[in-house]
């Protein structure tokens, strides 16, 4: 009996340590995971463009409705005309840097796609230097509209109202643009791991 | 629990030693393998919003594994998948010593009935009886049952 005993407990500890063998060779591997990582990158580029929209519907917005308001406060049409302007090279600016986050591109060679997304991250990162100081004078400009319409009786209210509008504006855009700029690195990060 | 991609690509690193254990004895070939390697990973990935931390991520990791393993039907997933996640060992086709070892581990588990090898494959792994009967379904006396019945087809083999 006991050496059947001895047998049974020998045959488990081997398969005991083969079962360690295994795993420990296993954990030497590393898995391919290159769907994963496409599926992954295409899911972080619809966030990415996810903003254009966003984008696009406030140019709409502001061009549309908000040249309206932006006339009864302002009373200047030449101030109208350079916020469309200005509005239009947003979409317009905002559509030349995303024609580089497209999904079908995943599919192809990653390197590519590291590429390019350095160079979205490039542009969204200089875009604040120029969006930043334009939007400040945009906004500067304004305030003395509303101010040299009337200069006795100015609604400082109105003024305090589109300066706390415009910070927080700012604060969001700057947010959106910092998310963006990370998810660039995030997409580049792991292909280049 | 909101798990995103990056958290679940830290569990399966974490993980990818039990997940594919599991998938290599329940598969003829090692394209089998990476198949249901695939399919636990989906299934996990599915899953893993239900984890509640009621029981260990390894025990949440086996469920998920042993589940998919017993009842996927392999032919129709073969014939699905034509992109799989797979790992760079070939187990069926190394010649190391190591890998004759995990072989012969390997002819011994899967002469088993699925859910014997389950079984055995979880003790031989130090989980406690109680862990396997919550993974496999089955009471804790059950569990011991089962494995003194496994242990003396082991012996006969």
């Amino acid at each position: 009996m006991k050496p059947n005993i001895h047998t049974e407990e020998h045959q488990i500890e081997e398969m005991r340590q083969q079962i360690a063998l295994l795993k420990a060779k296993l954990e030497k591997e590393t898995i391919v995971t290159d769907k994963m990582i496409r599926s992954t990158i295409k899911q972080k580029m619809e966030k990415i463009n996810g903003n254009t929209i966003f984008s696009y519907i406030a140019c709409l917005f502001v061009i549309t409705f908000g040249s309206a308001v932006l006339y009864e406060i302002s009373q200047s049409r030449i101030f109208i005309i350079v916020t469309i302007i200005y509005m239009l090279t947003c979409a317009t600016a905002t559509f030349l840097i995303h024609r580089n986050v497209r999904k079908d591109d995943v599919n192809g060679d990653l390197f590519t796609v590291a590429q390019k997304m350095k160079k979205v991250k490039k542009q969204y990162h200089d875009w604040i230097y120029f969006a930043l100081p334009t939007v400040i004078l945009w906004f500067g400009w304004l305030c003395w509209l509303i101010y040299q319409r009337d200069p006795e009786s100015t609604d400082y209210y109105m003024i305090i109202g589109l300066v706390v509008g415009g910070v927080t504006g700012g604060f969001f855009g700057q947010k959106m643009n910092k998310r963006v700029i990370n998810t660039c690195d995030e997409i580049i990060h792991q292909i280049e791991e | 629990m909101e798990t995103n991609e990056l958290d679940f690509t830290q569990i399966v690193r974490e993980y990818k030693s039990t997940i594919y254990t599991v998938c290599y004895m329940f598969s003829k070939d090692e394209d089998e393998v990476n198949d249901l390697f695939q399919e636990v990973l989906i299934n996990l990935w599915k899953g893993i919003g239900k984890f509640r931390n009621e029981c260990s991520m390894n025990t949440f990791i086996y469920r998920i594994s042993l589940n998919t393993c017993i009842s996927v039907d392999r032919k129709n997933k073969r014939t699905k998948q034509k992109e799989r996640l797979s790992m760079n060992a070939n187990l069926f086709c190394d010649e190391d010593n190591d890998a004759k070892q995990i072989r012969q581990l390997y002819d011994r588990i899967h002469r088993l009935a699925p859910v014997d090898r389950a079984i055995v494959l979880l003790w031989l792994d130090n989980v406690s009886y109680e862990e396997i009967g919550q993974i496999i379904g089955i009471s804790t006396k059950n569990v011991s049952v089962k494995l003194v019945r496994i242990k003396e087809q082991l012996k006969k083999m």
